[in-house]
C-alpha cells in the first residue's frame, strides 16, 4: 500500500519545476484575469499538469508486498482542478463548510472565505481568496493550522494529510513554496504482514466466534482474493450478529438503558395494544405451577419487562438487520422501518409474523426466541389528549384518539436512542445532536469550539446560543440537527405533549413566570382546611416607573398518596392558593387596593395563561371564585401579578391570600410566594401550532432547513445518509470493534512527547480511513465489503516489525497498528466458547430464562465483565484495554474453574463429538511403552478367596533409562456391599484384589531382571502407594504368605509399581499375577491394567506422536499461531512430568485441591438433562486418571487459558 | 517510604528512558515476585474526587449571595448568609456546616479556577490533568508512575475519567464487595487455607506461561503493539501474587458500604462513592499502589438544580466523613492527600427550568490531615462569580494578575507531591504555566 504522502525529493523537484515554469506564464494571466470564472476555469483546465503520486493511488496492494521501492509507484497527472476537486474538497466539505459559509459562524465573525457549497464554486473562491492582497498560501495555511489564530480551532495541524493537501494544492494553483508536505519516512517500512491463515483464523474469533474448518484455511492460502472470500463468508450466524451488536453498542452505549440509567418512557399508556394484552394476562404466577421452573411464567408485568426489553434492542437489532442482509448502511439513518421482536411487535402493532409462538397455551414463554427481531413499524404508539382515557379499574381497554403514524428515520427515531440521550426542557434535544453528529458524522462538536470561553459569554442573557460567538460556534452547527427531533419529547415519545401536536416543553409553552426574589411563606396549621393570610412586606422604590409584584403558587403543590397509588393512577392531596385583595401602603397611608373581583378589569392585573391544544384557544390560567371564605382569584399552580407605576420611597405590600388544602393533606406546610421587581421572564414565543422553540434555529442541518413533506427527522437522516462524512464516520465507527482501539484524534499539542509520531499515524490512519470510505461507497454501502476492507488491511495484518526499523517515534507511531491487542470480555467469551467448547459459567438447563445464554463474562449481574474491562453502557462507557493484575486474576479465576471442566467434557464426548481433544483419549500419554489390559477369571473350584494366577507378558521397546512397570486393579466392581433384603441392617462389603508374585524381564529371551513378592519390601524397586489417610503412613496392600506362595496384594483398585533402568532395545516383561476374591463376591474376574512406562518422554511411546500433533492443534487453534516443535516439546515434556507428579502423589480428581465443578455438577454435561446407562458409566470411568493424563491436561488448558497469545488476538 | 529516586530504577522508568526499550524488554527474562524487593508501598497517597457533571461552587466553597439588579445566583441566599471558617467560606445548604467545620483547617479552597470551557469532556480533561489538551496524564496517574510503578494496583480507578498518556496501567473496579473473590482466585472462598488447584498444577501452568512469554520476547520483530500487550501481560502477572496482600486485609463482603440511592423529583441518583473509597484505601492500607480516583455523579443539573446539588452535597459532606474517619481506621489518614474537583462550574443564574447550565468557573478542595497549608483560600471570584485574577507571587488579588487554570494547580501539585522529576523526564512539564505558591502557608487570597 502505498504511504498517503509525497514520496520521493524527486517528485517534489519535478512538481516545482513545472510549477516555477508555469507560474511565468500563469502569473500573467492571473494578473490580467483576476476574478473571471470562465478565464479561471481555463486556467485550471489548461495549464498546470504536475506529477503526483504516493497518496494519490487508492489501489489496494497486497499486504504480501512490503517493498517500498519508488520505482513502483504510480503516477497521476492532475491539474489544480482536479487536485482540488480530488482532495481538497472533501477537507472543505467535511470541515470548513460547517462555519465558512454565508451565515454561519464564520460569516458572523466576519471571516472573509466563504464557501458557496459545490466543488467548483468553492475552488473559486478559495482561489480568489489566496489571491487577496494580504492573505496568500501561507496565511492560507497558517489559519488552518492555527498557527494563526483561526476562531475554529486547528483543524488540519501542520504535517497533518489534510494540510499537505492544502499545501499542494497551492503549489499547484499559484505557485506558492509553501514548504510542501512532510515527508514521514516510510510508516510501513520494515512492517510484515501474517499469513493468510493467521489472519483468517482472528477474523474468524472477530466476526463469527469460531474455529476456522480445515477446508476454508486451505481455501484462504491460495490468494488474497480466496482470503477476502472466506472473511465475507464469516459474516453470519449469532457469532456475527453479537460481533455487530457488541460493536454498536460499545458506540451508541444502548446497553445503559438495561444498567441504571433511568429510562421513563411510557410503556403501558401509550400503548393500548401493549396495555389491552397485558391486561389480559394474570399478574402473578398460578400457585399450580409453583414446582415447574423450565420457562418462565408470562404475567402482566412480565409483558411491560418484555415490551422494554425489546424496544432497548430496537437500535443495535437495526443495525444488525441492516449489515446482516447486506443492505446499503445508510439505512441505518433513513429506514422507513424498525426491528421488532414478539412482544414489541405486539405493542407497536407491526403485524411481524414469526416462526415460533413464544408463549406457550400455558402463559410460559421462552426468552431465547425473543432474540428474533423482524423489520416492521411502530403503529401502537398514542397521543396523550383530551380524547385519553386510562382507567386501571376497567382493564379491557381505555379509550384515545388514535394511532400516531411514527415516522421512522433508522436508528435515530427509535425510543432506545432517544432515552439513552434524554432531553430536558433546556437540553432540548442538543445532546442527540451532538452524538448525532459524533457518530454519524464524525464531528465532535464539543472539541470543534476554541479552547478558551470567555466568562462573559457564557455570562450573557441575550440568547446566547443564538448571539454569542462562543457559543455560537457549537451551537450553529448543533441546534438546527435537535430541532430536527422536534417531534420527540425528552424521554422519546412522540409529540409527548398533551394535545398531541408537538413536543415542546411546558415551561417553553407556560414561559412567562414570575422571577425575582422569591419568598417562601410557610402555612403551620394542618388543622384547618383553607386559612386566610395576610402577608406584608416593605419595600424600597428607588426610581419612578413600573413596579412588579406577583404571587405564586407552590411549585409542588401535589403530594402523592404512595400507599393508594399505583404504577397506572396518581392519588394524592393537592393544597391551592387565592388572591382576595393586593393593597399597596405609604407611610401608611393605603395608596391602592384592588379586590378579585376588580381583577380582571383592572389593566394593571395579569395572569399566567392556557393554550387550549385541540383549538389554539388561550384563556386565563385561573378563575374568580366564590364559596364561603369570600372572592378570591385561584390561579391553578401559576402566577397572578400586577404592575404598578411608583415614585421613590417606602412602601408597604399587603396581601390577603386564601390557601386551602384538600382533605386528608398530609403535610403541616405548604408554600406560597410573592416576588417584587423581579419582573417577568421573556415573554411566550409560543403561538398554537409551533412544533420547534422560536428562541432556537430552525430545524435543519449545515445551514439548511428541514424540508416539508416528511418528519425532520426523516429529513435529517437523508441528509446524513447523503452528506461525505458519513462513510468516514461509519469506518470510525466500526474502527473499535475490528481494531481493537479508537480511531486515533489529531494530536493537539506540539509541545507534547511524540507529537510528530502521532500526527504520523493520524495521518496514515486517516488516509486508511478514506480509502475505506471510498470503497465503502462504490460497494453501496455494504457494511460486510467493508469489514473485509478492513481485515484485509494492513492496519489489520501487520504482524511484525524489523526491529532495525524502529526507533523511539515508530514506537509510538505504530502502537494501535496490527495484531496483539487485549481481547474484550465479550470477545474473549466468544474464543473459548469456539476453542474449548463452552464458555465460563455457561450452563444448560432452563435456557428459556436467559436471551441468550449466559456465562460469568457476560451476564448483566454478578458477572466479571466489568472487572476485565468491559463496559455497561451506563457508568462505564470506555473499555479499559490494558492488562492490570486485577484483570488477569479474572482471566485465572476463569482457567481454574473452566480447565478441568472442559478435560471432563471433552473425555465424556465421543471424540467425533469433541472440540479440542480430537486426537487423544484420556489414556494416551508420552511414558507408556506398552500397555495391556488382563481380565482374571474366577477359579470355579476354588473355594476360598485366593482364586487363581498365571503369567502374563508385554513386549515393548525403549530408548533406555527409567522405566516403570505398574499395575493397577481397575476392577468396575471391587467392592460390593452385600445386604440382607430382609432386614434394614448393614450387611458386609467383599471386595476383590490383585495380587503379583514376581517378575521378569527379558531381552533377546535371556533374564535381565527378576524380583518376587517377598523381596519387594526390601527393594529399592519397589513402590507403592503410601496412603496417609488413616492416621500414619500405610502402604496400599499387603504381602500373603501362604501354600508356600507369596504374594503381594493391592487394596482393591489400587496399584504398585516395579522401577528399573534398561538399556535401549527391545524386551519383553512377565508378571506372575493372581487375584483374590472374598467370600460371597458376586463377580468372577478382576482387571489388571499393566503398562510399561519410560519416565521420561520416549519416541517408542505410542502416544506421543498422537499428544504432540494434540498439542499442536491446540495451540493453533488456541493462539491462531503455529507452535515451534520445541514449545511442543516444552509442553509435552511437563505433561508427562506432571502426570507421572499426579500418580505419585496421588493426585486425582478428587483429592489434592482438584475440585471441579464438572465432578459434582452435572449442568456441565451440555444438553444432556437425561442420561442413560451409558453415561453413567462414562462419567464413572472419568473419575479414573490412571496416568495422571486428565490432570495434565487440565494444567495445559490452564496455561494456554492463561497465556498472553490467547487473551490477546 | 517514599523514595524520590525510586522512579529512575523502575523498568516503566526506564523503557520511556531509553530509545526503543526493546533492547531492555528482550533481555528481561526473569519475574518480579511479591516479597523479592518490592516493598508494601508506604509513602504519599493520593486520592481525586470527581463531582461529574459540573458542580455549583457557589453553592459549597465559594457561596454568592444575590446582587440586586442582577439575576438571582442563589435561592439560599433570600434568607440566609454564608457560613464561615477562618477565611474559608461556604454555602449554608445541605451539610455544608458540618463539612468545613471538621475539616476547615486540613482545608485548602482554590476558588475562581478556570476551566476555559464548556464542555464536560474538556472540563474534565483540564482539570484532572492540567491541559486541555490531550496528551498529559492525570495526577492520579503521573503520582502513581512516579511513586509505585511497579506495584499491582498502583494507580485504581473507581469512577471519573482516567488518562495515562502511557505512563502507567490503570485498574478499573466495579463492585468493591467482590474483590475477595479475585484477589486470589487460587484459594477456596469458604477454605482460604485451600487451594482450588493442586499447587503443582498452578506452578507448572505457570511456567509454561512465564516460558512462552519470554519466548515470545526473544522475538526481536514483534510489533509496539505486541511488545507493549506483552509487556503489560507479564507485568500483570507478576502482579497477581501481590494482590493476595489486598486479600488479607478485605473485610467480609457485608463489612463493604452499600450504595445509596437518592430521589431528587422524577430523577433517581445512585452513589457507591463509600464503596470506592472504602476499596481504594484498602488497596492502599495493602500497599499495593498510591493514587486513586473516585467519583459522585449527577452534578449536570440543567433543572432542578438546587434540589439536586443539596441531596448530592449532604451526600458528598457524609462520604467524607466516612472517607476519613476509614482513612483513620486503617492507620493511613497522615498519608493521603485529597483533591476534590469537578468539570467546572454552574451559571451564576437559573434557567427556565430552574437549573443552571455550563459555568466555567469552578474550585478545587484540597485536603489533608494536619496540613500546615489548610484553613487557606487562594483564587477569588467576583459578586457574579466570575473569575478574579491574583498575582502569582502574593496571591493577593492583582487585576494585572493571572486567572487561575487548572494548569496552575496542577503544577503546584506536582510539585507538591514531588513528581516534577517524572514530569521532566517523560516531558510533560507545565513550563508555560506561571508557579503559584499554592501551598505556602503565609500566603493566601484576602478579599
Amino acid at each position: 500500500m502505498q504511504a498517503p504522502h509525497f514520496k520521493t525529493d524527486i517528485c517534489r523537484r519535478l512538481a516545482l519545476a513545472s510549477v516555477i515554469f508555469l507560474m511565468f506564464f500563469a502569473g500573467s494571466v492571473l494578473a490580467q484575469h483576476h476574478g473571471s470564472m470562465n478565464q479561471f476555469s481555463s486556467l485550471f483546465n489548461s495549464v498546470q499538469t504536475i506529477r503526483a503520486n504516493g497518496d494519490t493511488d487508492k489501489g489496494q496492494q497486497d499486504p504480501d508486498d512490503n517493498t517500498d521501492d519508488p520505482s513502483e509507484e504510480t503516477e497521476t497527472l492532475y491539474t489544480a482542478a482536479e487536485y482540488y476537486a480530488e482532495f481538497v474538497d472533501p477537507i472543505v466539505q467535511g470541515k470548513c463548510l460547517v462555519c465558512h459559509q454565508s451565515g454561519l459562524v464564520a460569516d458572523s465573525q466576519g471571516a472573509r472565505l466563504l464557501f458557496p457549497g459545490d466543488s467548483d464554486s468553492n475552488q473559486q473562491a478559495l482561489y480568489e481568496f489566496v489571491n487577496l492582497p494580504d492573505t496568500g498560501a501561507d496565511w492560507l495555511l497558517g489559519k488552518i493550522s492555527n498557527e494563526i489564530s483561526h476562531g475554529g480551532g486547528r483543524p488540519s495541524p501542520n504535517g497533518s494529510t489534510d494540510y499537505n493537501h492544502f499545501s499542494e494544492y497551492l503549489t499547484l494553483a499559484i505557485g506558492a513554496n509553501t514548504g510542501g508536505p512532510v515527508k514521514d519516512g516510510g510508516f510501513w517500512d520494515g512492517t510484515a504482514v501474517e499469513s493468510r491463515e493467521t489472519t483468517l483464523r482472528r477474523a474468524a474469533f472477530l466476526l463469527s466466534g469460531r474455529v476456522p474448518s480445515e477446508s476454508m484455511l486451505e481455501r484462504a492460502q491460495t490468494s488474497e482474493e480466496a482470503l477476502r472470500t472466506e472473511i465475507r463468508g464469516l459474516m453470519n450466524g449469532d457469532g456475527f450478529h453479537d460481533f455487530i451488536v457488541n460493536g454498536a453498542n460499545d458506540r451508541l452505549l444502548i446497553s445503559g438503558l438495561n444498567a441504571g440509567i433511568d429510562w421513563q418512557f411510557d410503556f403501558w399508556s401509550r400503548f393500548p395494544n401493549m396495555y389491552q394484552y397485558a391486561m389480559s394476562l394474570p399478574s402473578e404466577r398460578p400457585p399450580q405451577y409453583d414446582d415447574y421452573h423450565q420457562k418462565p411464567f408470562l404475567t402482566s408485568r412480565d409483558a411491560e419487562q418484555e415490551f422494554r426489553f425489546a424496544v432497548s434492542q430496537e437500535p443495535l437489532e437495526l443495525i444488525a438487520y441492516v449489515i446482516e442482509n447486506g443492505r446499503p448502511y445508510t439505512e441505518i439513518v433513513t429506514a422507513d422501518y424498525t426491528l421488532v421482536n414478539a412482544f414489541s411487535n405486539i405493542g407497536y402493532r407491526a403485524y411481524a409474523s414469526f416462526d415460533k409462538e413464544a408463549v406457550d397455551s400455558q402463559g410460559f414463554y421462552d426468552r431465547t426466541l425473543l432474540t428474533e427481531y423482524k423489520p416492521g413499524q411502530n403503529k401502537g404508539h398514542i397521543p396523550h389528549d383530551d380524547d385519553t382515557y386510562f382507567d386501571d379499574e376497567q382493564p379491557s381497554y381505555f379509550d384515545f384518539s388514535g394511532y400516531h403514524d411514527w415516522p421512522h428515520a433508522g436508528v435515530l427515531s427509535t425510543p432506545a436512542w432517544m432515552g439513552r440521550y434524554p432531553s430536558t426542557d433546556t437540553n432540548r434535544n442538543r445532546a442527540r445532536a451532538r452524538w448525532t453528529y459524533f457518530h454519524f458524522l464524525g464531528v465532535d462538536i464539543e472539541k470543534s469550539a476554541p479552547r478558551s470561553t470567555d466568562q462573559a459569554a457564557l455570562a450573557d442573557k441575550n440568547n446566547p446560543t443564538m448571539n454569542n460567538s462562543a457559543c455560537t460556534v457549537c451551537h450553529e452547527r448543533m441546534d438546527p440537527v435537535a430541532g430536527a427531533y422536534q417531534s420527540f419529547g425528552d424521554q422519546g415519545h412522540y409529540l409527548d405533549q398533551w394535545g398531541g401536536k408537538d413536543s415542546l416543553a411546558d415551561s417553553y409553552k407556560r414561559k412567562e413566570k414570575p422571577m425575582g426574589e422569591l419568598q417562601t411563606l410557610t402555612r403551620n396549621s394542618i388543622l384547618e382546611p383553607w386559612r386566610w393570610q395576610k402577608f406584608t412586606r416593605q419595600f424600597d422604590v428607588t426610581a419612578t416607573g413600573s413596579n412588579h409584584v406577583s404571587l405564586s403558587a407552590d411549585p409542588e403543590p401535589c403530594v402523592q398518596d404512595e400507599e393508594r397509588s399505583t404504577d397506572e393512577e396518581w392519588v394524592g392531596w393537592c393544597s391551592h392558593s387565592a388572591l382576595q385583595r393586593v393593597a399597596i401602603y405609604r407611610n401608611g397611608v393605603l395608596l391602592e387596593s384592588i379586590s378579585a373581583s376588580q381583577f380582571e378589569s383592572d389593566d394593571r392585573f395579569s395572569i399566567a395563561t392556557w393554550i387550549d391544544q385541540s383549538n389554539g384557544n388561550s384563556g386565563l390560567d385561573g378563575h374568580l371564585g366564590h364559596d364561603d371564605q369570600g372572592e378570591a382569584m385561584y390561579h391553578f399552580s401559576r402566577w397572578i401579578a400586577f404592575d404598578f407605576s411608583l415614585v421613590p420611597g417606602e412602601y408597604m405590600l399587603e396581601l390577603d391570600v386564601l390557601t386551602r388544602l384538600d382533605e386528608g393533606f398530609p403535610s403541616d406546610s405548604t408554600y406560597v410566594g410573592f416576588s417584587w421587581n423581579g419582573g417577568f421572564s421573556e415573554e411566550a414565543l409560543y403561538q398554537y401550532g409551533d412544533t420547534w422553540y422560536r428562541d432556537m434555529r430552525t430545524p435543519g442541518f449545515e445551514g439548511k432547513d428541514a424540508a416539508e413533506g416528511m418528519d425532520s427527522i426523516q429529513w435529517l437522516g437523508r441528509r446524513i445518509a447523503e452528506d461525505p462524512r458519513f462513510p468516514d464516520a461509519t469506518v470510525k465507527f466500526w474502527w473499535p470493534a475490528v481494531f481493537g482501539d479508537e480511531a486515533l484524534e489529531v494530536p493537539e499539542n506540539p509541545n507534547l512527547p511524540n507529537y510528530q509520531a502521532k500526527l504520523t499515524a493520524y495521518n496514515e490512519q486517516q488516509a486508511l480511513i478514506t480509502e475505506l470510505a471510498d470503497r465503502f461507497v462504490a460497494n453501496n454501502y455494504n457494511a460486510k465489503e467493508l469489514f473485509a476492507d478492513m481485515l484485509m488491511s494492513r492496519w489489520y495484518r501487520t504482524s511484525s516489525v524489523d526491529a532495525r526499523t524502529l526507533n523511539a517515534e515508530r514506537e509510538v507511531a505504530l502502537e494501535t497498528v496490527g495484531s496483539g491487542r487485549l481481547l474484550t470480555p465479550e470477545e474473549l467469551d466468544r474464543k473459548t466458547k469456539a476453542v474449548f467448547g463452552r464458555a465460563w459459567g455457561e450452563r444448560a438447563g432452563e435456557q428459556a430464562h436467559y436471551y441468550r445464554p449466559t456465562t460469568n463474562l457476560t451476564q448483566d449481574w454478578g458477572g466479571y465483565s466489568a472487572f476485565y474491562g468491559g463496559i455497561d453502557g451506563a457508568t462505564v462507557t470506555k473499555r479499559n484495554r490494558d492488562l492490570t493484575a486485577l484483570m488477569s486474576n479474572v482471566v485465572e479465576k476463569m482457567a481454574i474453574d473452566l480447565s478441568c471442566q472442559v478435560v471432563q467434557e471433552e473425555f465424556f464426548k465421543p471424540r467425533q463429538e469433541r472440540s479440542v481433544l480430537k486426537y487423544v483419549e484420556k489414556s494416551t500419554d508420552a511414558l507408556t511403552l506398552a500397555d495391556e489390559t488382563f481380565v482374571l477369571d474366577r477359579n470355579p473350584e476354588e473355594t476360598e478367596w485366593r482364586q487363581f494366577h498365571g503369567e502374563y507378558s508385554v513386549p515393548f521397546r525403549t530408548d533406555g533409562g527409567g522405566i516403570a512397570f505398574t499395575l493397577r486393579d481397575t476392577s468396575p466392581e471391587g467392592c460390593v456391599d452385600i445386604t440382607d433384603e430382609n432386614s434394614d441392617q448393614y450387611g458386609y462389603q467383599t471386595c476383590s484384589h490383585i495380587g503379583i508374585e514376581g517378575l521378569e524381564i527379558r531381552q533377546n529371551g535371556i533374564v535381565v531382571e527378576r524380583i518376587t513378592a517377598s523381596e519387594f519390601s526390601s527393594s529399592e524397586h519397589f513402590r507403592i502407594w503410601l496412603d496417609p489417610s488413616r492416621g500414619h503412613v500405610m502402604p496400599s496392600g499387603w504381602l500373603h504368605r501362604d501354600r508356600d506362595e507369596t504374594i503381594w496384594f493391592a487394596h482393591t483398585n489400587e496399584w504398585f509399581a516395579l522401577d528399573y533402568v534398561l538399556k535401549p532395545g527391545s524386551y519383553e516383561v512377565s508378571f506372575y499375577l493372581a487375584s483374590g476374591m472374598d467370600p460371597d463376591h458376586p463377580v468372577n474376574d478382576v482387571t489388571v491394567e499393566a503398562k510399561v512406562m519410560s519416565n521420561a518422554p520416549d519416541s517408542n511411546a505410542r502416544g506421543s506422536r498422537q499428544l504432540a500433533r494434540q498439542i499442536e492443534h491446540l495451540y493453533e487453534t488456541a493462539t491462531t499461531k503455529k507452535p515451534s516443535e520445541q514449545q511442543v516439546q516444552a509442553i509435552l515434556g511437563s505433561m508427562t512430568e506432571y502426570a507421572a507428579e499426579s500418580q505419585t502423589k496421588g493426585i486425582n480428581s478428587h483429592s489434592g485441591g482438584a475440585h471441579c465443578d464438572g465432578w459434582w455438577n452435572l449442568d456441565f454435561y451440555q444438553n444432556r438433562e437425561e442420561f442413560t446407562d451409558e453415561d453413567w458409566r462414562r462419567i464413572e470411568e472419568l473419575e479414573i486418571d490412571s496416568n495422571g493424563m486428565m490432570r495434565a491436561w487440565a494444567m495445559v488448558f490452564h496455561s494456554i487459558m492463561t497465556s498472553h497469545a490467547y487473551m490477546h488476538d | 517510604m517514599d523514595r524520590p529516586n525510586h522512579h529512575r530504577f523502575s523498568r516503566r522508568g526506564f523503557l520511556r528512558a531509553s530509545a526503543t526499550g526493546l533492547g531492555a524488554l528482550a533481555a528481561s527474562p526473569s519475574f518480579r515476585v511479591w516479597g523479592s524487593g518490592l516493598e508494601p508501598y508506604q509513602g504519599k497517597l493520593l486520592f481525586t474526587l470527581q463531582l461529574d457533571g459540573g458542580a455549583d461552587v457557589t453553592q459549597l466553597c465559594d457561596p454568592k449571595v444575590n446582587t440586586p439588579g442582577e439575576r438571582k445566583i442563589n435561592h439560599w441566599a433570600d434568607n440566609a448568609d454564608p457560613g464561615e471558617w477562618g477565611y474559608i467560606r461556604y454555602a449554608p445548604v445541605a451539610d455544608n456546616a458540618r463539612l468545613f467545620n471538621r475539616f476547615g483547617a486540613d482545608m485548602l479552597v482554590v476558588n475562581g479556577v478556570d476551566a476555559q470551557t464548556g464542555s464536560h469532556e474538556t472540563g474534565k480533561l483540564f482539570n484532572w490533568t492540567g491541559s486541555n489538551a490531550e496528551g498529559l496524564p492525570s495526577i492520579t496517574a503521573m503520582h502513581a508512575a512516579a511513586k509505585s510503578p511497579d506495584h499491582p494496583l498502583a494507580y485504581s480507578v473507581f469512577g471519573g475519567s482516567s488518562r495515562t498518556a502511557g505512563l502507567i496501567t490503570y485498574n478499573r473496579f466495579d463492585d468493591v464487595s467482590r474483590l475477595r473473590e479475585l484477589t486470589d482466585p487460587t484459594r477456596q472462598p469458604w477454605n482460604p487455607q485451600e487451594s482450588m488447584r493442586p499447587e503443582e498444577e498452578l506452578v507448572r501452568s505457570r511456567q509454561l506461561v512465564a516460558q512462552s512469554i519470554s519466548d515470545m520476547f526473544s522475538n526481536p520483530d514483534l510489533t509496539p503493539r505486541q511488545r507493549r500487550a506483552l509487556s503489560k501481560h507479564r507485568d500483570a502477572r507478576s502482579g497477581q501474587e501481590g494482590l493476595s496482600l489486598l486479600a488479607e486485609s478485605l473485610p467480609n463482603s457485608d463489612s463493604f458500604q452499600n450504595g445509596e440511592n437518592f430521589n431528587v423529583g422524577n430523577w433517581q441518583f445512585f452513589s457507591n462513592l463509600k464503596q470506592q473509597m472504602q476499596g481504594a484505601m484498602l488497596v492502599m492500607k495493602a500497599g499495593l499502589g498510591s493514587a486513586a480516583d473516585l467519583s459522585l455523579d449527577g452534578f449536570d443539573s440543567h433543572e432542578n438544580h438546587d434540589d439536586i446539588h443539596a441531596e448530592l452535597y449532604a451526600h458528598l459532606s457524609d462520604a467524607l466523613h466516612f472517607f476519613w474517619d476509614y482513612a483513620e481506621s486503617l492507620g493511613i489518614a497522615d498519608r493521603i492527600l485529597l483533591l476534590v474537583g469537578s468539570d467546572f462550574g454552574r451559571t451564576n443564574m437559573y434557567n427556565d427550568g430552574n437549573g443552571k447550565d455550563h459555568w466555567n468557573i469552578g474550585s478545587y478542595m484540597l485536603m489533608e490531615q494536619g496540613a500546615p497549608w489548610g484553613g487557606r483560600v487562594v483564587g477569588a471570584t467576583d459578586e457574579l462569580h466570575f473569575a478574579r485574577a491574583i498575582n502569582p507571587t502574593t496571591l493577593e488579588l492583582d487585576s494585572r494578575g493571572v486567572v487561575i487554570t487548572p494548569a496552575h494547580v496542577h503544577k503546584a501539585i506536582r510539585s507538591y507531591l514531588g513528581l516534577d522529576a517524572t514530569a521532566r523526564l517523560n516531558g510533560l512539564d507545565l513550563n508555560s504555566t506561571e508557579d503559584i505558591p499554592l501551598f505556602d502557608p503565609g500566603k493566601m487570597t484576602y478579599l
